[in-house]
Order: C-alpha cells, then sequence, then structure tokens
C-alpha cells in the first residue's frame, strides 16, 4: 500500500519526474493495475484543465494598470513615510526655528527674554511680574514674577542694553511650549512642532503688544495612516478646539491689558500645563540688537548660525545639550 | 530616473503581453470571481511596476506569487469570495461544452490551495519545487498538496461523471 501511494505521488507529478524515475514509474505501471488507472485518471486531468477555454482578461485591467503608472501618487497610496525616523530631525527643526524667531523677536523688541520649551502643550497661563498689578482676566490667570536664574533649558538672554522705557517688564507665561522668561527645564527635540504656539504670536516690542495663545494647540505629530510618531502627543486636559489667539496690549508706562476676543473660551490652567514665560529682566531704555549668536556646546539640534552683525551690542548664544542653553553676554560698551 | 522609469514601463508592458492572460486565468480559477481576479490581476502588475522602477527582476514566478499572494488575502478577509451559487455564471466561457462545465464545477468543488497548485502545474507549468518556493513551503508539501488535489479531483470528476 505505501508502495503504490509513492508511485501515486509520481504520477501525480509525471511531467517532472527525472528520466530515472519516470522509468521506474513505467516498470511499475506494467504489472500493477491500480496505478494504471490512478495514471490514466491523472492523464485525463491536465487534459481537462488544459482544455478549459482562455479566459480573455477585460481590457480595464490593462487600462487600470497604465493609469496607475502614470499616476504615481495612487500607486503610492500604501507607502507610509517613515515619520519615526524623521521625528528627532523634526523636533530639531521645531527647536532652530523657536530659537530663530525668538532671537529675531529679540533683535526687533529689545528685551531681555529667555527661550525655553516647556515639556507640556497644555492650557496657557499668563503670568506677570508684581511690579504691575494682575489685570483681570477672563480666562488664564496673570500673574507678575520677578525672573529667577534657572538651569537647564534652553535661555536666551538678551544684554543689559539701555531701553526705550522705564515702563515695568511684564513677564508673561503661557501654556504652550515656548517660555519667554525664566527658563524651564525641557529638552529640545522632544518638543513637538506643531505644539509650539508660534512666537510671532508673542510680540514684545516697545509697544508691549502681546499675543499670546491661551488654548492647548495640537502637536502636528500624529499617528499618520495607523503608525505611532516618535513624539507621542498625550495630553494632559482633554483637547479643546483652538480658539482665536487673545491680544494682550502693553502700554508702554501702563499696565498691559488683556483683550479676548468675544466668545473665545477661557483658558483653565492646569497644575500640569507646562508654563511659558515670558519675562524682562531689566529695564532697558533702548532696544537690543542682536549681533551674533555662538552656539557653544555641540549643537545636536542644528548647526551653528548666525544673525548679520549690528554695531552693538553683542548676544551670545550658547547651547546646552541635553539641555541646551543659549545665553548672551552683556552688551560691549 | 526618467530612463529608469521609462524602462521599467516598457518592462511592464512586456510582461503584460506575455503574462497579461494566463495571470488573469490564473486568479480566475483560484478565486473563481472576475471581479478580485480583475483587482488581484491589477494589483499585481502595479507591484510589478514598483518592483521594476527599483531596479529589481520580475518574472512570471514572481507575478504568479505575488498574485497568488492577493488572492489569499481575499480568502483571509473573505471580503469577496463567499460562497456564491451563481459562481460558474460569473467564468466568461465562450464555448461552454460540457466537459468545460464538469470542470468549472468540480473546480468550485475543491479548495482554493488544491485549485492553485492544480493549476500551477497542470496550466502553468510550473514544478512543484517552484510553486513551493511561490507559496513559501517545501516541495515536498506541494508533491502532497498535489496527489491530495489530484484524488479530489478524481473523486470530484467521477461524481460529476
Amino acid at each position: 500500500m505505501k508502495q503504490h501511494d509513492q508511485f501515486a505521488e509520481m504520477l501525480a507529478r509525471r511531467a517532472e519526474l527525472t528520466p530515472a524515475e519516470d522509468a521506474r514509474l513505467t516498470e511499475h505501471l506494467t504489472h500493477c493495475s491500480q496505478c494504471r488507472h490512478t495514471a490514466e485518471a491523472y492523464n485525463r486531468q491536465t487534459t481537462l484543465l488544459r482544455s478549459l477555454p482562455e479566459v480573455v482578461p477585460p481590457p480595464a485591467l490593462r487600462a487600470t494598470v497604465l493609469t496607475g503608472i502614470a499616476t504615481p501618487a495612487a500607486s503610492r497610496a500604501r507607502w507610509v513615510f517613515p515619520l519615526p525616523f524623521f521625528a528627532p530631525l523634526v523636533a530639531v527643526a521645531a527647536a532652530l526655528l523657536i530659537v530663530g524667531v525668538a532671537l529675531l523677536h529679540h533683535a526687533n523688541g529689545g528685551l531681555h527674554t529667555a527661550i525655553a520649551p516647556v515639556a507640556s502643550p497644555t492650557a496657557g497661563e499668563i503670568v506677570r511680574q508684581p511690579t504691575a498689578p494682575p489685570v483681570p482676566h477672563t480666562g488664564g490667570s496673570i500673574k507678575r514674577h520677578r525672573p529667577t536664574p534657572h538651569g537647564g533649558a534652553t535661555s536666551v538672554q538678551s544684554g543689559a542694553g539701555p531701553r526705550a522705557t522705564n515702563a515695568p517688564a511684564p513677564t508673561y507665561s503661557s501654556g504652550g511650549n515656548v517660555a519667554l522668561g525664566a527658563t524651564v527645564p525641557g529638552p529640545v527635540p522632544s518638543t513637538p512642532i506643531g505644539a509650539l504656539p508660534l512666537p510671532t504670536a508673542i510680540s514684545l516690542g516697545v509697544a508691549g503688544r502681546v499675543n499670546v495663545p491661551l488654548a492647548p494647540t495640537v502637536p502636528a505629530f500624529g499617528p499618520v495612516n495607523g503608525h505611532p510618531t516618535a513624539v507621542p502627543y498625550k495630553p494632559a486636559v482633554p483637547h479643546k478646539p483652538a480658539v482665536p489667539l487673545p491680544t494682550i496690549a502693553i502700554p508702554p508706562n501702563a499696565p498691559p491689558t488683556v483683550a479676548m476676543p468675544p466668545g473665545a473660551p477661557a483658558p483653565v490652567p492646569t497644575a500640569t500645563s507646562g508654563p511659558i514665560k515670558v519675562s524682562r529682566v531689566a529695564p532697558s531704555p533702548t532696544p537690543t540688537s542682536l549681533s551674533t549668536v555662538t552656539p557653544v556646546a555641540p549643537p545636536t539640534f542644528g548647526p551653528a548660525f548666525s544673525v548679520p552683525a549690528t554695531p552693538t551690542p553683542t548676544l551670545t548664544a550658547a547651547v546646552a545639550v541635553p539641555a541646551p542653553t543659549v545665553t548672551s553676554t552683556p552688551p560691549v560698551p | 530616473m526618467p530612463e529608469a522609469v521609462s524602462g521599467a514601463d516598457e518592462q511592464l508592458v512586456c510582461l503584460m503581453n506575455q503574462y497579461e492572460r494566463p495571470l488573469y486565468n490564473f486568479l480566475l480559477a483560484v478565486v473563481r470571481n472576475n471581479d478580485v481576479a480583475l483587482d488581484c490581476a491589477q494589483d499585481t502588475f502595479l507591484r510589478a511596476y514598483q518592483h521594476l522602477k527599483r531596479g529589481k527582476q520580475v518574472n512570471g514566478a514572481w507575478l504568479y506569487t505575488v498574485a497568488r499572494n492577493r488572492a489569499m488575502d481575499e480568502f483571509r478577509q473573505k471580503r469577496r469570495t463567499q460562497a456564491d451559487p451563481e459562481v460558474l455564471d460569473q467564468i466568461p466561457v465562450h464555448e461552454p461544452t460540457d466537459h468545460v462545465l464538469a470542470v468549472q464545477s468540480i473546480l468550485a468543488e475543491m479548495s482554493p490551495a488544491d485549485r492553485e497548485v492544480l493549476y500551477l502545474f497542470d496550466v502553468a507549468g510550473f514544478k512543484t519545487d517552484e510553486i513551493g518556493a511561490m507559496l513559501g513551503v517545501r516541495g515536498t508539501a506541494i508533491r502532497q498538496r498535489l496527489s491530495r488535489a489530484r484524488e479530489r479531483f478524481r473523486v470530484l470528476y467521477g461524481a460529476e461523471a
């Protein structure tokens, strides 16, 4: 019986048998009627299968394929961009962008500020120095405080240049990822770019016009086609839809006022919210101009950059890793 | 890169000229559904084009492997391969003779695994080791499957007769 099974298996694939195997099988068939019947049945199967009429493919097959290769986007629809691989680069670029834009604002506004990313992109909080009374605000709290030296995260401090006005220097802190003022520990590369309130919304010029986003922002990173990114977004509070940016207008010699757009929901500061602090270190009559920025630490999040030089004063930024800092030196007289 | 893309275009057209009909018939024999066979064939050739654009080689075995895996995906997801009593009517046969209808009926009753190995061996002309490489199994397993499929066909054909 075992021998019949072996020859049946050989009969099933007789087309690929070696000459030696075929000769052995043929010799067996001469004296085994059961295997001869099996061989006849299998030969009939092959004949039947090969005699099946070929179906002409519909023209849509070729047309669709040729159309598909003519439109590469359609054929690449299933390909997923390897975002986790580029996530650190994007984070570094975001950090550089923030520092660059903040330095640009320094050059334009002449404020002594420090920039640091905040780890938690949560609801906003506005903190002011105690030299000015808190401004009533329907949403976030506004306080004043004196900037205290902090270690750790990125900080950019301008020189003690003269100011154009002696108005009280307010310090603002928002719930975004950019802190202007006292530094807040937080790794720069881990800051999601989407979670950063754009520094353009914080304009601390002499006129003191401040736009601070008071609602948590949603980072640009997120699951892309189901693939988790390297920068997971875990909001401390449930995400709320973005609201129009309120405008905080600060007159030069008056306590700043906060103007909220009508209908905007009041931001609720939370204990877990990472404060964004915008502070004026010292009054300066004239705006501080940024001349040079020299990274002194290994710039893991980007190459060195510089700003076109102006006569005075000089600002030197120091970037430290893993807790990068960008510090400035007093202006050169 | 435009030259490579152009070369890929030409190679794809050559592949389609050679394998469009047999591959479609193979898929039709396996999935027993015109729409599914069409989609599988289209995906197979589009994947072949992407493969060619990366400078890799595509041959008949590669096409049958991709087409077969694509067809098995359909079976796993059971999207459009549910049992259909009118499935035979969906197979376009130009001259449906008695034996053609009988064979179609037998193939419809066989499992997709038996159908594909029978078709690949008897019609497409692949060897059992080649089919094993396509399906990711050993050639001995394919030989056993082929023997089992032939016995199944034999029984069903006897019943049809």
